[in-house]
């Protein structure tokens, strides 16, 4: 069966450029980039290409770019790197509370090593408390980390002015943003902003899967305010040894640029497409009645809603237009009984009905019009099916 | 201090099936071929299809005796095994009192060159055949005498020793043991007709079928899976928890997998939702006890427990009960939450239990459910679907997975 996808935010398929890159260096140019033989050297350029891309990209120097193995790698190297630095005297670690796990998870686990982490509550829009968020504050504060960009709801979290707050405040501690699902939908944060560690994924952005890179923009952290997770033979400056998949990194790079280069047009695309999209909703008299969407100030590329209507149902609609040939994300997990409202859209208060139904549409440069159309009309089908099925009223 | 590989074996001990009188034979022969297909299961786990486990396999005095030398995949094999109370790996020595006596050293040698030094020992003796003059008592003494000469740092200890040294005076060659490893219990998988057990994806579930296999059923493996309401992570999920079941079952047996979704999908356009789950649970007790003959299997397994969701009341038991025509064996019937993680952690498959995976039971089922069906008010409403129509078709469409530890 061909597949609609609707769930560029899990991940995008390779781009061919980027392909390319990793048969080469896997097969033709396999050399390891740490020898000094014409085949190491070939791969080792490679890499520092695509350093000095990101370099450019962010505007830092090629020392301030860091290859790792995913976006969670790149969170947990930021968070995890600082804390470690200052394990001496442990202050307070903030994330937001829609943070993704990478992130979240991360910061709460920092509790066992004398940490106090604290999550910043957001509203109902997924938006930081600006109230709350000054009270957390304190001059104990160590390190900040709140994403650029939701990746359930799409919210966008002005991540350089909370930085530029933070920094009043306390100004030692260290922001980190995790840009994963921002980098190429929009700008991204770059050196001499006052955020100071970013992380990013190839994955997310038509590159391959397994290679991410946490970007130092503050370049005083590379002295001694990061403290490496992974030791060996002192790759990447000594921030994350292992060889380097340098057909990844190429690949990534590849990926980036596309990507970067066409995002005002994928933005403007992005935006055509969830105006069909509410459009047909709405003409098939869903929305608003039966729809209610999840953030109103998130990227065009992501579109999340509930149908409070049919409580614990984001599973079943999932599965249903999957069998019509529409592959979408839910807002929930199953646990083995019960469907388990995801933690975003519990914190940001929804109702437990609206946190058990909520789906994820999201887009990318090859989805079509014509195709949301078309899930819009499946999209009916399935939640008039599960209506009926339910003995619920829509 | 080596001892040639033809002077190791295992020995096993079984209680429950040597009070089986007449049955006896029967039941040793299930012990012996389950042992040695688990045994070959390890050696084909290193890579070669055709291993087969070439080592001898002997009955005597109420013990079984496999001819092979100690290792891990025997371990493990005998550790997966029901029907054993425990195992030994033993030496074997000519019956005379210079061989005992030097082979107990060597073994005790052997055993603190492994664990170090033990607190205390003690010798247990006993006489399958009365070919030495001394009684267990005076052998105990004796032997227990010659190590403590033999290594003074030991001490005697008869109560709960460290270390028991086990010799069992046979009349050409005679035993030494000094591990004693404990055995499953239960009944040989074999011993008792086959069942069929139904995997749901949860907790209870596995364990109902490991605790069936535990009393010699061999289990052949049902799930209803609610595709396409419920993704196909769940399928994976069950097939592993029927790769953990079989785990202990020396031969594998396959997973049925009965699309069930579509079925809930029409009974739920019918039907009225307090009384959905008890019509699944019917539904799937008809289609079950379809398939059970097929599969040779004599009953039904499941997971259930006395009051533990709604649908495990005792009326609504009854219910499900009343579309069965094959019995419905419930062995966690009695048991507690607590009880069965304690299960599912034993047998090892709590971790795959706990992972996400939606129950279709629940599928357009109502949030308060009726607790008190009756068999009238079921069969009312399952006039409003063609109940055989929907069987037929779950039978047909059933595919089979292969689920081998």
């Amino acid at each position: 069966m061909k597949f609609h996808f609707f769930d560029n935010a899990s991940t995008t398929p390779c781009c061919e450029e980027a392909l390319g890159k990793f048969r080469q260096f896997a097969v033709e140019d396999f050399g390891n980039p740490s020898s000094s033989h014409a085949l190491g050297q070939r791969a080792a350029r490679a890499i520092q290409e695509a350093r000095n891309f990101f370099a450019v990209t962010f505007q830092v120097g090629p020392e301030q770019v860091v290859f790792t193995g995913s976006g969670t790698e790149s969170d947990n190297l930021a968070i995890q790197g600082i804390a470690l630095a200052r394990l001496s005297q442990p202050g307070r670690v903030l994330a937001s509370a829609t943070d993704h796990p990478a992130v979240r998870k991360t910061v709460l686990a920092l509790a066992e090593l004398g940490f106090d982490c604290q999550l910043i509550p957001v509203d109902r829009q997924g938006q930081i408390d600006h109230g709350k968020y000054l009270e957390l504050l304190t001059p104990a504060t160590q390190l900040v980390s709140i994403q650029q960009v939701n990746n359930i709801t799409g919210a966008i979290h002005p991540v350089e002015e909370l930085a530029r707050v933070a920094k009043q405040r306390v100004p030692g501690l260290v922001f980190h943003t995790d840009s994963v699902q921002a980098f190429g939908k929009i700008l991204h944060p770059i050196g001499g902003t006052s955020v100071d560690l970013v992380s990013i994924s190839a994955h997310k952005v038509r590159g391959p899967k397994g290679v991410g890179a946490l970007i130092i923009l503050d370049r005083k952290l590379l002295a001694d305010g990061l403290r490496p997770l992974i030791w060996g033979g002192e790759q990447e400056g000594g921030l994350r040894s292992g060889t380097q998949n340098a057909g990844l990194i190429a690949g990534f790079h590849a990926a980036a640029a596309l990507t970067l280069s066409r995002r005002e047009q994928s933005r403007a695309h992005a935006e055509r497409l969830l105006a069909r999209l509410r459009g047909e909703l709405e003409a098939r008299e869903l929305a608003p009645r039966a729809i209610a969407w999840n953030s109103l100030n998130a990227v065009p590329q992501i579109a999340s809603f509930s149908v409070p209507a049919l409580p614990g149902s984001g599973g079943p609609l999932s599965r249903l237009l999957e069998e019509r040939g529409f592959l979408v994300s839910t807002g929930s997990a199953c646990s083995s009984t019960k469907p388990e409202p995801d933690p975003v859209l519990k914190a940001m208060g929804l109702p437990h009905a609206a946190c058990t139904s909520a789906l994820r549409i999201s887009f990318s440069e090859l989805t079509t019009e014509d195709e949301v159309t078309a899930l819009a009309a499946a999209l009916e089908e399935s939640i008039r099916r599960m209506a009926l099925l339910t003995g619920k009223r829509i | 201090m080596s001892t040639p590989e033809h002077d190791r074996a295992v020995l096993l001990r079984y209680h429950e099936i040597a009070l089986k009188g007449q049955n006896r034979r029967w039941f040793e022969d299930r012990l012996e071929g389950n042992v040695r297909l688990l045994i070959e299961r390890g050696l084909r786990a290193g890579g070669d299809p055709q291993a087969r486990f070439s080592g001898k396999i002997t009955r005597q005095h109420g013990r079984i005796l496999i001819e092979t030398a100690w290792n891990e995949n025997v371990r493990e094999a005998l550790c997966n095994s029901f029907g054993l109370s425990s195992f030994s790996p033993i030496r074997k020595v000519p019956t005379d009192h210079a061989s005992l006596i030097r082979g107990a050293i060597e073994e005790v040698d052997a055993y603190i060159r492994r664990h170090g030094q033990p607190s205390d020992f003690r010798v247990l003796s006993r006489r399958s055949d009365k070919v030495l003059p001394e009684t267990s008592v005076e052998l105990d003494q004796l032997i227990g005498g010659e190590l403590l000469r033999a290594f003074p740092g030991l001490k005697v200890k008869l109560e709960k020793p460290a270390l028991y040294v086990g010799i069992e005076v046979r009349r050409d060659r005679s035993f030494i043991w000094t591990e004693k490893v404990p055995g499953l219990g239960g009944l040989p998988v074999g011993s008792n007709g086959p069942l069929l057990a139904m995997l749901s994806g949860g907790l209870d579930s596995p364990v109902a079928a490991i605790q069936t296999l535990r009393r010699g059923s061999a289990t052949r493996l049902m799930h209803f899976y609610g595709t396409p309401f419920v993704g196909e992570e769940v399928l994976r999920k069950v097939i592993d928890l029927a790769r953990i079941v079989n785990r202990y079952q020396p031969k594998p047996e396959p997973l049925h997998v009965v699309p069930f979704g579509k079925l809930q999908e029409r009974i739920a356009l019918a039907t009225s939702p307090k009384l959905r789950t008890v019509l699944y649970r019917r539904m799937m007790v008809r289609i079950a006890c379809a398939l059970a003959p097929r599969l040779g299997a004599h009953g039904l397994v499941t997971g259930e427990s006395l009051g533990q969701v709604a649908s495990q009341t005792v009326e609504n038991l009854a219910t499900i009960n009343a579309a069965a025509t094959l019995p419905i064996i419930r062995p966690l019937v009695t048991c507690d939450k607590d009880e069965i993680i304690a299960q599912a952690q034993r047998w090892g498959s709590y971790e795959t239990s706990i992972r996400p995976g939606l129950d279709c039971c629940t599928l357009f089922a109502d949030r308060h459910p009726a607790l008190h069906s009756s068999i009238d008010e079921a069969e009312a409403q399952e006039s409003r679907f063609p109940v055989q129509e929907l069987v037929d078709e779950a039978l047909a469409g059933i595919q089979v997975h292969e689920a081998r530890w």
